[in-house]
This record gives C-alpha cells, structure tokens and sequence, in this order.
C-alpha cells in the first residue's frame, strides 16, 4: 500500500466534534491535530488535507439566543477556520497542493428550527470554502460537508474525507456535501432559477404580480432533518 | 406627501448604511412611499474621513425638505449596543417598527492566502455581525407585536463565488443563513425575512470591477459595462421596498435578484444529486464509485460574471440607455 495520506485536523479537545480525528484515523489516514492558536505546523509534515471543525452551537429561537454566546462562536468557529486554513494553505502551496475540508453542522445547513447560530456559522463558513476554492486553483481544493455529531456519521464522514483528500477526490473544489450513515447528497448551489424583465421598471404592484406568476417556483425552507 | 399609493405609507423602517449607495436610494424611495424612516449611517464622508456634515444628516435632511418623515443615528452596526438603541429609537421617534434593511456593507479585497485578519474580521463585523445585532434586537420587538420583515443585502459574490473576496463571500453566505433562520423560527409568528442580491453601480462595485478587468473577456467586460449602466442605486430601491412591504406578504425565506431592469427567484443551497447505502460508506467504495457519479452536477467553480453573462436587457428609463 502506498503511503498513509497526511491529514491534519483543527483541535477540538472537547465536544461532540473532537471524536472525528480518530474516525478519519481508523478509515487509515495519519492524524496531527492543529490548535486553534497554532501559528505553524511541522516543518516535516505537510499535509495532503486538512480539516476545520464547527464549535458546539447553542440552539434556541433566534430572538432568545445570546447575543455574547453567539459572538463568542462566530469568533472561535469562523476566525480559525480562517486562520488555520490560511497556515495550512501556505504550506500546501509550498508543495504538491492538498485538500481543505470544512466539516459544518447539518441543522445549520440544510438547516433546521431555532439552530440560527448553527445555520449563520455554517453559511459563512460554506462562502469562506467556495472563495478558498476560486483563490486557489488548481494547486488547493476547499470543500464543505455538513453532517451531525453522531458515531456513525462520524465514521461516514471519515470515509468521505479520505476520499476528498486523496487522487480520486480531485475534481471535487468548491462544492458542498452532506452526509448521514446511509445517505451522501450533493448540494446544489443557489442560482437564479427564473429571470424576469421589465421595460418600465419595477413597482409595488408589478412585483406583487410577478411574485405571483413565481409562486410556484418559490423553494420551500427546508424543516428538521427533511432534505437528509 | 405622495400621490403613489403604497402599502408602505406610515410604515417605520431601519435602514443600515443609508448615507449612499443603494442605502440612500432605499431611505429616498421609502420615504417618498410615506414611510418613516430611520437613516443609520456611521458618518463618515465619501473620502472616508469624519465629515463635517455627516451622510446620514443629509440623507435625513432631504427626506424633510421633502416633507417626509426621518431621524439620523450615526452609530456604527459594529457596536453590540446599536441594535437595540436604533430599534429605541425607531420606537421613540415614530411609535413603531415594522421593517428592518440590513445594508450596511464594507469591502476588503485580497487573495485568500494574503489576506491580512485583520480584513477578514472587519468585513464579517460590519457585513454579517452588525446584521445579526440589529436582526436580534428587531426580532424582540417583532415578536411582541407578532409582525414585521426584515430584508437582507446578499450578494452574488456570496452566493455564486468571487475571487479575492473570501471575507465578503463568507460574510454574505452568512446573512443568508441569518434570513432562513428569521424565516424559519420566526416566521409562524407572522414575521418575514427575505434576502436581496442587487446588482448596482457605486464605489464599491467599482472597486471590484477594476480589481478584475483583466480576467475578462472583451464581450465579459461590455456585458458588466451595460450592466452596471442599467443599475443605478435607484432601480435597486423599489425592489428592496416592495419586500419589506406588505405587498409580499407571500415571500418568506426567499433570495431574490435584481439587476437593472431584470428581477431573479434563486435556489437554495439544496440536495442535488443522491446516494443511498444500507451498508454505510468506506473510502474504497468512495473513491470507486462517487467521482463518477457526482461530475455531471458538480458546481463549477465560477464566477458572478460567469453566470450573469448576458447584459441586461434596456428598460424604458433615460438613464437605462
């Protein structure tokens, strides 16, 4: 067999998170974990992907979340992935290139009800991906998987990423996937799905008529669990 | 002060960044619909610095003069507290609040691996925390009064990609999963949340186009010429008030377009392409099987330019020609 592929997970000491590393590391990977106030890594170990991870989110109906828990996630879950992806990407462009994988909360996207702090994070953290990926092409590759905490999505998860990281996962950059133990689904992304025109310019009643003419196009919000 | 008819009439609205751009076309055109109008903008001159008469004064001035309705707060969204202390004010000035426009907006461009944090972090402060801040504290007023809309500034830079904009892209991608969570939890209450990607000319825009110029094609580049001629900041507003109105009342959770003359229903981010397994997933079945399977609806890695590549078509205004 050919040499174990290098994948370098960000820290997560506690939580439902922190038991992936040793997933992705009986799915046969070698594993070094990156801390978030890390300012390097091995001079001797360039990895061929890394993995940023969610912070636990606290789940609540978007008017009754703490405003200073929320900052406090965003801060932890979006600054370090940017950060620690910026470190890794460096050392990655210095070599052969590698694989970014954003590992993001399912009830955050697709989504689910009073997750918002889950749904903001996973948001942003799925455009973050998508600019990596445009920024740096070919030699990087960034990609967002959602999935819940659980073991054996845990595992499933494993198996996805040493797919990402390894030759057969190099057309994939820029996209978006979740996954369950049985079910794997790749996301599209929002385009327009019907374009209008008007020659006298918009008002309240035309757009009234026209939202109309759409109403059965409108996409649906997605409840619990239901696009999974 | 208008013969229009508009539901908006006597309506209270927030608008952030409302000194210019699409912000002071917003406040202009809703004012001008007889909605009372709270201008937020932090106050700085179009050269960046303090100025002595402060963007959201002016604004705010001729909305009077006009015989409208409108107070100034010059607070920065930034400020936790400012949320709360313009939807105060809103309910101290016009003893209502019904619609909330999340404008405000900065831009800091550089590749991702250049990136200084510093970028990272003010972009996502103003373009996606100040967002939340005042969503927060309009959301608590909302609930009282079971109503209210809210509507979004998303961009196609967050929503189809753009390069040199990672903070950008994040930070809009973000307000997205802000709107679906207002529409999803809040949205039984009888409260709305919908999310616009405008295209428009202004400092901003230019900015980005000068930074790409040499990345496009000569037909790209008289396609984004036409474009951002037939989309001024004024062709935004209707637009951006109709979904904050009662008129759309049937739109909850939805991202909408506009671009000159042309309106556009987006998608969501949603499933695509399926695999099921009884038998669970390993990494030699993956790497088998699932590149294969998943090429033919592969996202490209594209750019805003690449999917609006036509120019829009001309409308009927002077300044569409």
């Amino acid at each position: 067999m050919s040499q174990k592929l290098r994948i370098l997970v960000s820290a997560a000491p506690t939580g439902p998170w922190s038991a992936l590393a040793g997933r992705i590391e009986a799915a046969g990977a070698e594993i070094r974990h990156l801390a978030a106030d890390a300012t390097d890594i091995p001079a001797e170990w360039t990895p061929d992907a890394f993995v940023t991870l969610p912070v636990p989110h606290a789940t609540a109906r978007f008017d009754q979340l703490d405003l200073d828990a929320w900052e406090a996630a965003a801060d932890a879950e979006l600054n370090t992935r940017f950060r620690l992806g910026q470190i890794v990407a460096r050392r990655m462009n210095e070599g052969a290139g590698g694989a970014i994988i954003h590992i993001i909360a399912a009830d955050g996207l697709p989504g689910a009800a009073e997750a918002g702090t889950s749904a903001i994070l996973s948001y942003a953290s799925a455009g973050l991906s998508r600019g990596i990926a445009l920024d740096l092409k070919p030699g990087i590759r960034s990609n967002t998987l959602a999935l819940t905490p659980d073991a054996a999505s845990l595992d499933a998860a494993a198996a996805m990423i040493v797919f990402l990281a390894g030759e057969q996962g190099a057309g994939m950059t820029g996209q978006i996937a979740a996954i369950t133990p049985t079910e794997l689904q790749l996301f599209a992304q929002s385009r327009p799905l019907r374009v209008a025109h008007s020659d006298g310019g918009w008002d309240e009643a035309s757009l009234a008529a026209q939202i109309a003419r759409w109403s059965p196009y409108l996409p649906r919000l997605t409840e619990n669990g239901e696009a999974l | 002060m208008s013969p229009i008819s508009s539901t908006l009439a006597g309506k209270a609205v927030i608008v952030t960044g409302g000194g210019g751009g699409i912000g002071r076309a917003v406040c202009l055109h809703m004012a001008r619909l007889g909605a009372h109008v709270l201008v937020n903008d932090l106050g700085v001159s179009v050269a960046g610095d303090q100025s002595s008469a402060r963007a959201a004064d002016v604004v705010v001035g001729d909305i009077v003069a006009a015989g409208g309705s409108a107070v100034a707060n010059t607070m920065s969204v930034t400020d936790k507290a400012a949320g709360k202390a313009m939807v105060e004010q809103a309910m101290d000035s016009f003893g209502r609040l019904d619609i909330v426009i999340n404008n405000a907006g900065i831009i800091r461009m550089g590749a991702y691996d250049e990136m200084p944090e510093s970028d990272w972090r003010g972009v996502l402060q103003t373009n996606l925390y100040g967002a939340v801040y005042l969503s927060h504290a309009a959301a608590r007023q909302f609930v009282r009064q079971n109503s209210g809309a809210y509507v979004h500034m998303t961009s196609a830079g967050g929503l189809i990609g753009s390069t040199k904009q990672t903070n950008y892209g994040a930070a809009k991608l973000g307000i997205v999963g802000l709107s679906q969570t207002l529409a999803r939890d809040l949205g039984p209450l009888g409260i709305r949340s919908n999310c616009i990607a405008p295209s428009s000319t202004s400092r901003m825009t230019e900015l980005t186009d000068n930074a790409r110029k040499h990345l496009m094609t000569p037909e790209a580049l008289e396609n984004l010429r036409r474009a951002r001629l037939a989309s001024v900041p004024e062709h935004m507003a209707p637009v951006i008030a109709f979904l904050g109105s009662d008129a759309a009342s049937g739109l909850n959770g939805q991202i909408i377009g506009a671009r000159g003359s042309e309106l556009y229903l987006y998608g969501h981010p949603s499933p695509l392409r399926g695999l099921s397994s009884r038998q669970g997933w390993s990494a030699p079945w993956l790497e088998t099987n699932l590149a294969g399977a998943w090429a033919p609806f592969i996202t490209p890695l594209e750019v805003i330019t690449d999917v609006f590549n036509w120019a829009p078509v001309p409308g009927s205004s002077p300044t569409d020609s």
